[in-house]
Protein backbone atom coordinates (compact mmCIF):
# COMPACT_ATOMS: atom_id res chain seq x y z
CA UNK A 1 0.00 0.00 0.00
CA UNK A 2 1.45 3.66 -0.45
CA UNK A 3 2.52 5.52 1.98
CA UNK A 4 -0.07 8.20 1.52
CA UNK A 5 -3.12 5.57 1.95
CA UNK A 6 -1.35 4.54 5.22
CA UNK A 7 -1.34 8.18 6.07
CA UNK A 8 -4.32 8.82 5.27
CA UNK A 9 -6.12 5.50 7.23
CA UNK A 10 -4.21 6.31 10.64
CA UNK A 11 -5.45 10.00 10.15
CA UNK A 12 -9.08 8.35 10.26
CA UNK A 13 -8.67 6.13 12.72
CA UNK A 14 -10.61 8.28 15.37
CA UNK A 15 -13.29 9.09 13.49
CA UNK A 16 -13.67 5.52 12.45
CA UNK A 17 -13.69 4.62 16.14
CA UNK A 18 -17.08 7.39 16.68
CA UNK A 19 -18.39 5.24 14.40
CA UNK A 20 -17.79 2.14 15.43
CA UNK A 21 -18.97 3.41 19.08
CA UNK A 22 -21.98 5.13 17.17
CA UNK A 23 -22.83 2.01 15.49
CA UNK A 24 -22.23 -0.74 18.55
CA UNK A 25 -22.72 1.40 21.63
CA UNK A 26 -19.80 -0.23 22.87
CA UNK A 27 -16.31 0.47 23.45
CA UNK A 28 -14.49 -2.95 23.22
CA UNK A 29 -16.69 -3.99 20.42
CA UNK A 30 -15.99 -0.51 18.71
CA UNK A 31 -12.16 -1.17 18.59
CA UNK A 32 -12.80 -4.75 17.12
CA UNK A 33 -14.68 -3.78 14.49
CA UNK A 34 -12.04 -0.52 13.65
CA UNK A 35 -9.48 -3.84 13.95
CA UNK A 36 -11.70 -5.83 11.16
CA UNK A 37 -12.26 -2.51 8.86
CA UNK A 38 -8.72 -1.97 8.77
CA UNK A 39 -7.49 -5.71 7.69
CA UNK A 40 -10.27 -5.96 5.66
CA UNK A 41 -9.33 -2.85 3.42
CA UNK A 42 -5.75 -3.36 4.18
CA UNK A 43 -6.57 -6.72 1.59
CA UNK A 44 -8.75 -4.94 -0.27
CA UNK A 45 -7.03 -2.03 -1.11
CA UNK A 46 -7.24 -2.31 -4.48
CA UNK A 47 -10.87 -1.34 -4.28
CA UNK A 48 -10.21 1.71 -3.39
CA UNK A 49 -10.69 4.21 -6.05
CA UNK A 50 -8.23 6.63 -5.94
CA UNK A 51 -9.51 10.24 -5.38
CA UNK A 52 -12.86 9.05 -3.32
CA UNK A 53 -13.19 9.74 0.08
CA UNK A 54 -11.40 6.81 1.87
CA UNK A 55 -13.42 7.83 4.77
CA UNK A 56 -16.65 7.20 3.14
CA UNK A 57 -15.10 3.85 1.87
CA UNK A 58 -14.21 2.69 5.38
CA UNK A 59 -17.29 3.29 7.27
CA UNK A 60 -19.17 0.83 4.63
CA UNK A 61 -16.41 -1.36 5.42
CA UNK A 62 -16.98 -1.06 9.16
CA UNK A 63 -20.65 -0.89 8.68
CA UNK A 64 -20.84 -4.18 6.62
CA UNK A 65 -18.69 -5.72 8.94
CA UNK A 66 -20.93 -4.58 12.00
CA UNK A 67 -23.71 -6.38 10.13
CA UNK A 68 -21.95 -9.29 9.33
CA UNK A 69 -19.91 -10.37 12.57
CA UNK A 70 -22.80 -8.17 15.44
CA UNK A 71 -25.90 -7.25 14.47
CA UNK A 72 -26.80 -10.87 13.71
CA UNK A 73 -26.24 -11.80 17.33
CA UNK A 74 -28.50 -9.14 19.08
CA UNK A 75 -32.44 -7.24 18.81
CA UNK A 76 -31.51 -3.88 17.39
CA UNK A 77 -33.85 -1.39 16.39
CA UNK A 78 -33.67 0.78 13.30
CA UNK A 79 -36.83 3.32 13.28
CA UNK A 80 -35.76 6.14 10.69
CA UNK A 81 -38.23 8.00 9.17
CA UNK A 82 -36.14 10.54 7.62
CA UNK A 83 -39.37 12.45 6.38
CA UNK A 84 -40.34 13.20 9.54
CA UNK A 85 -38.48 15.88 11.58
CA UNK A 86 -39.85 16.31 14.80
CA UNK A 87 -37.82 18.76 16.09
CA UNK A 88 -38.16 19.22 20.37
CA UNK A 89 -39.80 22.66 20.46
CA UNK A 90 -40.53 24.67 23.84
CA UNK A 91 -40.96 21.32 25.73
CA UNK A 92 -37.37 21.02 25.72
CA UNK A 93 -36.79 23.32 28.42
CA UNK A 94 -37.07 20.38 31.28
CA UNK A 95 -35.10 18.53 29.79
CA UNK A 96 -32.41 20.47 29.06
CA UNK A 97 -32.09 21.84 32.96
CA UNK A 98 -31.46 18.01 33.08
CA UNK A 99 -27.92 17.77 34.53
CA UNK A 100 -26.53 15.65 31.95
CA UNK A 101 -24.46 12.83 34.46
CA UNK A 102 -21.67 10.91 31.92
CA UNK A 103 -22.34 7.39 32.72
CA UNK A 104 -26.08 8.57 31.62
CA UNK A 105 -25.58 9.95 28.69
CA UNK A 106 -23.78 7.24 27.50
CA UNK A 107 -26.50 4.64 28.55
CA UNK A 108 -29.26 6.70 27.12
CA UNK A 109 -26.95 6.85 23.46
CA UNK A 110 -26.70 2.85 23.77
CA UNK A 111 -31.18 3.05 23.65
CA UNK A 112 -30.91 5.37 21.06
CA UNK A 113 -31.05 3.54 17.22
CA UNK A 114 -27.88 3.06 15.35
CA UNK A 115 -28.19 5.61 12.66
CA UNK A 116 -29.00 8.87 15.25
CA UNK A 117 -26.02 7.15 17.46
CA UNK A 118 -23.80 7.50 14.34
CA UNK A 119 -24.23 11.12 13.63
CA UNK A 120 -24.25 12.12 17.01
CA UNK A 121 -21.04 10.80 17.39
CA UNK A 122 -19.76 11.85 14.25
CA UNK A 123 -21.12 15.35 14.27
CA UNK A 124 -21.23 16.25 18.09
CA UNK A 125 -18.25 14.02 19.58
CA UNK A 126 -15.82 14.23 16.67
CA UNK A 127 -16.62 17.52 15.20
CA UNK A 128 -17.57 16.65 12.17
CA UNK A 129 -19.38 19.45 9.58
CA UNK A 130 -22.51 18.50 8.60
CA UNK A 131 -21.68 18.51 5.21
CA UNK A 132 -18.39 16.29 5.95
CA UNK A 133 -20.71 13.75 7.54
CA UNK A 134 -23.28 13.82 4.87
CA UNK A 135 -20.23 12.93 2.55
CA UNK A 136 -18.54 10.55 4.96
CA UNK A 137 -22.13 8.41 5.40
CA UNK A 138 -23.36 8.93 1.83
CA UNK A 139 -26.69 10.67 2.83
CA UNK A 140 -28.26 14.00 1.98
CA UNK A 141 -27.13 16.63 4.41
CA UNK A 142 -31.21 17.21 5.51
CA UNK A 143 -30.80 13.61 6.71
CA UNK A 144 -27.88 14.37 8.63
CA UNK A 145 -29.94 17.71 10.31
CA UNK A 146 -33.20 15.30 10.69
CA UNK A 147 -31.48 12.87 12.36
CA UNK A 148 -29.24 14.72 14.41
CA UNK A 149 -32.47 16.62 15.50
CA UNK A 150 -34.21 13.82 16.17
CA UNK A 151 -31.50 11.47 17.90
CA UNK A 152 -31.36 14.98 20.22
CA UNK A 153 -34.47 14.96 21.18
CA UNK A 154 -34.53 11.14 22.46
CA UNK A 155 -31.63 11.70 23.81
CA UNK A 156 -32.80 14.26 26.32
CA UNK A 157 -36.03 12.90 26.89
CA UNK A 158 -34.39 9.43 27.61
CA UNK A 159 -32.71 11.32 30.75
CA UNK A 160 -35.49 12.80 31.34
CA UNK A 161 -37.64 9.62 31.43
CA UNK A 162 -35.53 6.72 32.93
CA UNK A 163 -36.20 7.21 36.84
CA UNK A 164 -33.31 5.84 37.55
CA UNK A 165 -31.51 8.50 35.90
CA UNK A 166 -33.87 10.72 37.77
CA UNK A 167 -32.69 9.43 40.97
CA UNK A 168 -29.44 9.67 39.86
CA UNK A 169 -29.86 13.30 38.80
CA UNK A 170 -31.53 14.50 42.37
CA UNK A 171 -29.01 12.02 44.80
CA UNK B 1 -26.72 14.13 -2.39
CA UNK B 2 -26.28 17.31 -1.00
CA UNK B 3 -28.68 20.08 -1.49
CA UNK B 4 -27.69 23.53 -1.81
CA UNK B 5 -28.16 25.21 1.25
CA UNK B 6 -31.45 27.59 1.42
CA UNK B 7 -30.79 31.40 2.08
CA UNK B 8 -30.26 32.49 5.51
CA UNK B 9 -33.44 34.07 7.27
CA UNK B 10 -31.78 36.20 9.32
CA UNK B 11 -34.93 36.22 11.53
CA UNK B 12 -34.79 32.36 11.75
CA UNK B 13 -35.32 30.72 15.16
CA UNK B 14 -36.40 27.30 14.19
CA UNK B 15 -35.05 24.27 15.70
CA UNK B 16 -32.84 23.52 12.56
CA UNK B 17 -31.20 27.22 13.35
CA UNK B 18 -30.49 26.46 16.71
CA UNK B 19 -29.03 23.13 16.29
CA UNK B 20 -27.10 24.46 13.06
CA UNK B 21 -25.66 27.32 16.12
CA UNK B 22 -24.69 25.16 18.59
CA UNK B 23 -22.66 22.84 16.11
CA UNK B 24 -20.93 25.75 14.42
CA UNK B 25 -22.48 25.72 11.14
CA UNK B 26 -23.12 28.82 10.92
CA UNK B 27 -21.23 31.87 9.59
CA UNK B 28 -20.17 34.69 12.00
CA UNK B 29 -22.82 36.91 11.16
CA UNK B 30 -25.54 34.75 11.53
CA UNK B 31 -24.41 33.52 14.73
CA UNK B 32 -23.73 36.87 16.28
CA UNK B 33 -26.88 37.72 15.24
CA UNK B 34 -28.72 34.76 17.05
CA UNK B 35 -27.21 34.87 19.66
CA UNK B 36 -27.89 38.31 20.66
CA UNK B 37 -31.43 37.08 20.60
CA UNK B 38 -30.81 34.41 22.48
CA UNK B 39 -29.37 36.40 25.34
CA UNK B 40 -32.69 38.58 25.79
CA UNK B 41 -35.11 35.73 25.09
CA UNK B 42 -35.08 33.45 27.89
CA UNK B 43 -37.55 31.03 25.10
CA UNK B 44 -35.36 31.04 23.22
CA UNK B 45 -32.34 30.27 25.14
CA UNK B 46 -34.28 27.34 26.73
CA UNK B 47 -35.09 25.85 23.15
CA UNK B 48 -31.18 26.46 22.14
CA UNK B 49 -29.98 24.70 25.83
CA UNK B 50 -31.06 21.44 24.38
CA UNK B 51 -28.99 21.42 21.52
CA UNK B 52 -25.85 22.56 23.44
CA UNK B 53 -26.43 20.82 26.24
CA UNK B 54 -26.65 17.32 24.27
CA UNK B 55 -23.49 18.70 22.38
CA UNK B 56 -21.68 19.10 25.58
CA UNK B 57 -22.80 16.26 27.47
CA UNK B 58 -21.68 13.90 24.59
CA UNK B 59 -18.55 15.61 24.77
CA UNK B 60 -18.01 14.90 28.29
CA UNK B 61 -19.48 11.68 27.68
CA UNK B 62 -16.94 10.83 25.14
CA UNK B 63 -13.83 12.64 25.63
CA UNK B 64 -10.89 12.00 23.28
CA UNK B 65 -8.54 9.50 23.67
CA UNK B 66 -5.64 8.05 21.87
CA UNK B 67 -6.22 5.37 19.43
CA UNK B 68 -5.04 1.97 20.71
CA UNK B 69 -1.58 1.15 19.23
CA UNK B 70 -2.60 -2.35 17.90
CA UNK B 71 -5.09 -0.09 15.47
CA UNK B 72 -2.10 1.84 14.25
CA UNK B 73 0.05 -1.00 14.40
CA UNK B 74 -1.91 -2.62 12.04
CA UNK B 75 -2.21 0.10 9.30
CA UNK B 76 1.67 0.55 10.16
CA UNK B 77 2.37 -3.34 9.28
CA UNK B 78 0.04 -3.08 6.01
CA UNK B 79 -1.26 -6.54 6.81
CA UNK B 80 -3.34 -8.07 9.10
CA UNK B 81 -2.29 -7.50 12.74
CA UNK B 82 -3.60 -10.98 13.33
CA UNK B 83 -1.33 -13.02 11.45
CA UNK B 84 1.67 -14.34 13.44
CA UNK B 85 5.16 -12.03 13.44
CA UNK B 86 7.40 -14.37 12.54
CA UNK B 87 10.47 -11.86 13.95
CA UNK B 88 12.26 -13.05 16.19
CA UNK B 89 11.88 -10.38 18.97
CA UNK B 90 14.96 -9.75 21.35
CA UNK B 91 13.72 -6.80 22.85
CA UNK B 92 12.27 -7.39 26.65
CA UNK B 93 8.71 -5.40 25.53
CA UNK B 94 7.91 -8.61 23.63
CA UNK B 95 4.46 -8.67 25.42
CA UNK B 96 3.99 -5.95 23.27
CA UNK B 97 5.42 -6.94 19.81
CA UNK B 98 3.39 -4.22 18.28
CA UNK B 99 4.75 -1.05 20.03
CA UNK B 100 8.15 -0.27 18.28
CA UNK B 101 5.42 -0.27 14.83
CA UNK B 102 3.13 2.32 17.14
CA UNK B 103 5.80 3.99 17.97
CA UNK B 104 6.87 4.48 14.24
CA UNK B 105 3.86 5.35 13.41
CA UNK B 106 3.56 8.44 16.01
CA UNK B 107 6.72 9.20 14.72
CA UNK B 108 5.25 9.38 11.50
CA UNK B 109 2.57 11.52 12.54
CA UNK B 110 4.74 13.81 15.15
CA UNK B 111 7.25 14.52 12.12
CA UNK B 112 4.56 15.62 10.50
CA UNK B 113 4.53 12.97 7.40
CA UNK B 114 8.25 13.57 6.65
CA UNK B 115 10.06 10.94 5.19
CA UNK B 116 13.04 9.18 5.16
CA UNK B 117 14.38 8.89 2.07
CA UNK B 118 18.32 7.40 1.03
CA UNK B 119 20.01 10.15 -1.38
CA UNK B 120 18.34 13.03 0.42
CA UNK B 121 21.09 13.01 3.10
CA UNK B 122 22.38 16.74 3.62
CA UNK B 123 24.15 16.91 6.78
CA UNK B 124 23.50 19.45 9.33
CA UNK B 125 25.72 22.66 8.50
CA UNK B 126 29.11 23.01 10.98
CA UNK B 127 27.60 20.57 13.57
CA UNK B 128 27.74 16.76 13.70
CA UNK B 129 25.33 14.78 15.24
CA UNK B 130 26.78 14.22 18.50
CA UNK B 131 26.85 17.87 18.76
CA UNK B 132 23.09 17.90 18.13
CA UNK B 133 22.80 14.64 20.81
CA UNK B 134 24.62 17.01 23.17
CA UNK B 135 22.91 20.34 22.62
CA UNK B 136 19.30 18.18 23.13
CA UNK B 137 20.84 16.50 26.26
CA UNK B 138 18.61 17.94 28.81
CA UNK B 139 15.47 18.75 26.10
CA UNK B 140 12.22 16.80 26.40
CA UNK B 141 10.79 14.70 23.30
CA UNK B 142 9.56 17.71 21.09
CA UNK B 143 11.93 20.42 21.74
CA UNK B 144 14.43 22.01 19.80
CA UNK B 145 18.22 23.14 20.30
CA UNK B 146 20.00 25.69 17.73
CA UNK B 147 23.09 24.06 16.37
CA UNK B 148 26.23 26.06 15.03
CA UNK B 149 25.72 26.94 11.50
CA UNK B 150 22.01 27.65 12.12
CA UNK B 151 20.36 24.02 11.50
CA UNK B 152 17.83 23.02 14.31
CA UNK B 153 18.02 19.78 16.19
CA UNK B 154 15.11 18.26 17.36
CA UNK B 155 14.53 15.36 20.53
CA UNK B 156 11.63 12.91 18.61
CA UNK B 157 11.72 10.54 21.46
CA UNK B 158 13.75 8.68 24.26
CA UNK B 159 14.35 4.93 25.17
CA UNK B 160 15.46 2.89 27.43
CA UNK B 161 17.64 0.11 25.65
CA UNK B 162 19.88 -2.30 26.37
CA UNK B 163 23.00 0.33 25.82
CA UNK B 164 21.05 2.17 28.40
CA UNK B 165 19.24 5.66 27.28
CA UNK B 166 18.92 6.63 23.29
CA UNK B 167 17.31 9.23 21.51
CA UNK B 168 15.37 9.84 18.09
CA UNK B 169 17.14 12.95 17.28
CA UNK B 170 16.52 14.74 14.10
CA UNK B 171 19.38 17.47 13.02
CA UNK B 172 19.12 19.08 9.92
CA UNK B 173 17.86 17.50 7.20
CA UNK B 174 19.06 13.90 9.06
CA UNK B 175 17.68 11.51 11.46
CA UNK B 176 19.72 9.66 13.82
CA UNK B 177 19.18 7.26 16.82
CA UNK B 178 21.96 8.42 19.53
CA UNK B 179 22.48 6.46 22.65
CA UNK B 180 24.75 7.99 25.75
CA UNK B 181 28.16 6.23 27.04
CA UNK B 182 30.68 7.27 28.65
CA UNK B 183 32.08 9.89 26.62
CA UNK B 184 28.86 12.06 25.89
CA UNK B 185 26.66 10.12 22.96
CA UNK B 186 27.26 8.03 20.10
CA UNK B 187 25.21 6.89 16.73
CA UNK B 188 23.65 3.83 16.72
CA UNK B 189 21.97 4.77 13.43
CA UNK B 190 21.23 7.90 10.85
CA UNK B 191 19.22 7.85 8.21
CA UNK B 192 18.80 10.72 5.71
CA UNK B 193 15.93 12.75 5.79
CA UNK B 194 13.66 15.16 4.29
CA UNK B 195 14.73 18.14 5.89
CA UNK B 196 12.60 21.38 6.30
CA UNK B 197 11.90 22.34 2.52
CA UNK B 198 10.85 19.04 1.18
CA UNK B 199 7.40 17.02 2.17
CA UNK B 200 7.71 13.26 1.00
CA UNK B 201 5.51 10.35 1.82
CA UNK B 202 7.44 8.86 4.81
CA UNK B 203 8.77 5.47 3.64
CA UNK B 204 8.53 1.82 4.51
CA UNK B 205 13.03 2.05 4.45
CA UNK B 206 13.89 4.84 6.88
CA UNK B 207 10.53 3.78 9.09
CA UNK B 208 11.71 -0.15 9.44
CA UNK B 209 15.18 0.69 9.63
CA UNK B 210 14.61 2.43 12.72
CA UNK B 211 12.24 -0.03 14.25
CA UNK B 212 14.69 -2.80 13.43
CA UNK B 213 17.65 -1.01 15.38
CA UNK B 214 15.14 -0.06 17.95
CA UNK B 215 14.61 -3.72 18.50
CA UNK B 216 18.25 -4.57 18.38
CA UNK B 217 19.16 -2.01 20.87
CA UNK B 218 16.34 -3.98 23.18
CA UNK B 219 14.08 -0.94 23.18
CA UNK B 220 10.95 -0.19 24.77
CA UNK B 221 8.51 1.81 24.14
CA UNK B 222 8.91 5.62 24.26
CA UNK B 223 9.55 6.85 27.43
CA UNK B 224 6.89 9.36 29.04
CA UNK B 225 8.33 12.62 29.97
CA UNK B 226 8.54 11.69 33.77
CA UNK B 227 10.84 8.84 33.05
CA UNK B 228 12.57 10.88 30.19
CA UNK B 229 13.34 13.68 32.94
CA UNK B 230 14.38 11.47 35.47
CA UNK B 231 16.80 9.70 32.92
CA UNK B 232 17.88 12.93 31.19
CA UNK B 233 19.07 14.31 34.14
CA UNK B 234 21.38 10.84 35.53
Amino acid sequence: MTDDLRAQMIALLPRLRSFARGLSGQHALADDLVQITVEKALRNLDAFVPGTRMDSWLFRILRNSFIDHVRARRDTDSLDDDDAMPLVGQDGREVTETRLHLADVRRAMNRLPEDQRVVLMLVCVEGMRYREAALALDVPLGTVMSRLGRARAALAQALQDDPALLSARLG
Amino acid sequence: MTRIDPPIDPNDESDEMLMALADGELDETTAERLWRRIETDPALADRFALFADTRHGLQAAYPPEPVPDRLIATVMAGTPASDPVVVPFRRRVSARPMAAWAMAASLVLAVGLGGFLAGRATPPAGATLQQAAAALAQVPTGGEAALPGGAVARALASYDTDLGLCRLIEAGAERALMCRDQGGWSVALAVPGAGQDAYLPASDLGTGLIDAALDDLGAGPALDPAAEAAALSD
